[in-house]
């Protein structure tokens, strides 16, 4: 085993681009030396994932041109080698290695990009389930009202965004062969990105929806979020703005179930998460 | 005529054949789903529907409604030096469990070590070492999953100095002393012998042929000095007759093409299916006399 796992070690090391004596382990053939052969597997091995990232990152490789994103994820398994045995997750460290590693961090934009695009390959493969429709709410007694909570779907992510990368998203899915460098948003842009169906979704969040979600995400009720509305609402409006809020996520999927208190019993409607 | 027949399926290990295959691949699921064209079965690549949900895993139960389905996975390392990946292995039989394939396929080599995955089909030195590690991990594996593992032999590029045995022996080693199946890709042979100058034919003469659950056929890209196994063009010609000699000597085998770049229209492949089944079909009478 000490055998087979110091030649592995030689021949990983070597794909890796540490430079060592694997060719020494290798024979030459009659048409080509020992080195010439190993690069083969020299050459494949970021090959593959340039190709593999291509294909999760479409918008970030256009952007930065074939060459550009080819020395980028150079840089980037060398930082960060796979370490999942499906290549589709490869690329789960790269919005933070771009707003980590120069030079790509001096364009805080690309990360932004890549988080963006992170979220539709997460959302495009997430699990799926049931979700909970408009009509559930009807069920929801009135003195339940405080206790009511939702559950996300597990697709749901949730971005925020100081640059308008959307608009490189567009101009691609428009055919754009390179989108044009992103710019900074007046203020930061609040996004959500879910699963509708097999259909990945993406929109713009109010501020105050944004908050709202996030406080959903944390499991926080109806009453917090009226509470918490209150930094943007009067009084007497605040509840109908959390009501009509519900509405449109149930009517778009975004819900998975909902749940409140009723006589001492966590009832719920839609699907669970499973505890 | 019962003895005979006992005899019979003593001997050949394999589950029944289930005719001729295609890759399944993404750009082909709304003509399979619209069409139905004549293709026996599928094999999937594992790795790409082990997640959660969406497309993937619905097109996935949409096509397993009307074909039989195989999985062949890229990431087992079943020669790896890290211990077996059992969340790996777990997956695996989750998705066995969904889609209740005919057989579970991966590839006699490692692809990882210390954690990292180099996602390719790294070579295993043919050593007795080697070969006692991927018998034991086969054994692992198949009480994992409850089943017979069908091991493929892959193209490789380099051969090791510490290679004590022809790549055949190894394979048919391994294939016997571990109860495994045998997925024998032609295409690999083929680029293998090119690439190690030794006779494709002399490796089927040592192939195990109770053991050969399946065939793959696939094209490559000839670079001179070195064939590698690209996988983005048609099977040419010498493999086609490669191919013939396998069905000569193994019979009607569940017989495949994989195609995984450059993929084009499906009646494409469909019409290079019917090639394979034409070469099988003039092999498989020089089997019965």
């Amino acid at each position: 085993m000490t055998g087979l796992r110091d030649l592995q070690a030689d021949f990983q090391a070597y794909l890796m681009g540490r430079a060592n004596g694997m060719a020494a382990r290798v024979r030459d053939s009659s048409r080509a030396d020992a080195a010439t052969l190993l690069a083969v597997y020299g050459d494949a091995y970021v090959a593959r994932l340039i190709e593999a990232l291509g294909m999760d990152f479409p918008v970030l490789q256009a952007l930065l041109g074939e060459v550009g994103f080819a020395d980028l994820i150079g840089a980037y398994v060398r930082a960060h080698p796979s370490t999942h045995p499906s290549i589709r997750w490869a690329g789960r460290h790269l919005p933070g290695f771009l707003s980590a590693a120069a030079p790509w961090r001096e364009r805080p934009a690309l990360s932004e990009l890549a988080a963006l695009e992170a979220a539709l390959r997460d959302a495009f493969d997430a699990p799926g389930g049931g979700v909970a429709t408009l009509d559930a709410i009807a069920a929801v007694p009135s003195e339940a009202w405080p206790s009511l909570t939702l559950a996300l779907v597990p697709s749901f992510r949730r971005l925020t965004l100081a640059w308008q990368v959307h608009n490189a998203w567009e101009e691609s899915e428009e055919g754009a062969h390179q989108p044009a460098e992103p710019k900074p948003a007046e203020a930061a842009i609040e996004w959500a990105v879910w699963r509708q169906g097999l259909v990945t979704q993406y929109r713009s969040l109010e501020v105050d929806e944004a908050w709202a979600l996030d406080a959903v995400a944390e499991g926080r009720n109806f009453a917090d979020l009226c509470e918490g509305l209150c930094r943007w609402h009067g009084e007497d409006g605040v509840a109908a703005r959390a009501v009509g809020l519900m509405q449109a996520w149930l009517q778009q999927t975004m819900i998975a179930a909902i749940a409140w208190d009723e006589a001492g019993t966590r009832v719920w409607r839609g699907t669970p998460p499973e505890l | 005529m019962p003895g005979r027949r006992a005899a019979r399926s003593q001997s050949r290990l394999t589950r029944p054949a289930l005719g001729f295959g295609l890759g399944l691949r993404a750009d082909h699921y709304e003509t399979i789903l619209d069409r139905r064209p004549p293709v026996d079965w599928f094999e999937i690549i594992s790795e790409n529907y082990m997640v959660g949900g969406g497309k993937p895993l619905d097109y996935l139960d949409r096509i397993r409604a009307d074909y039989p389905l195989v999985m062949h996975g890229v990431s087992l390392s079943i020669g790896g030096s890290d211990p077996l990946d059992r969340d790996y292995l777990g997956g695996l039989g989750e998705l066995a469990r969904r889609i209740e394939p005919a057989w579970i396929s991966d590839h006699l080599c490692w692809t990882s070590l210390g954690g990292i995955n180099m996602h390719d089909l790294l070579p295993l030195p043919h050593t007795e070492t080697a070969l006692k590690h991927v018998v034991d991990r086969i054994g692992q594996v198949q009480d994992a999953l409850g089943r017979r593992l069908v091991i493929e032999n892959v193209s490789s590029y380099v051969s090791y100095v510490d290679s004590a045995v022809p790549e055949w022996e190894f394979l048919a080693e391994v294939a016997n002393r571990a109860d495994c199946l045998i997925l024998l890709d032609v295409n690999n042979i083929y680029v293998s012998a090119y690439n190690h100058e030794f006779d494709a034919l002399r490796y089927l003469d040592h192939v195990p042929a109770h053991r050969v659950q399946q065939i793959h056929l696939a094209g490559h890209s000839n670079e001179g000095a070195y064939i590698v196994d690209t996988h983005d063009h048609p099977v040419i010609d010498p493999v086609f007759a490669l191919y013939g000699e396998a069905v000569r000597r193994f019979g009607p085998i569940s017989t495949m093409i994989e195609r995984d770049a450059n993929i084009p229209p499906l009646d494409e492949l469909l019409a290079e299916l019917d090639r394979a089944r034409a070469v099988a079909a003039a092999a498989l009478p020089k089997v019965r006399t």
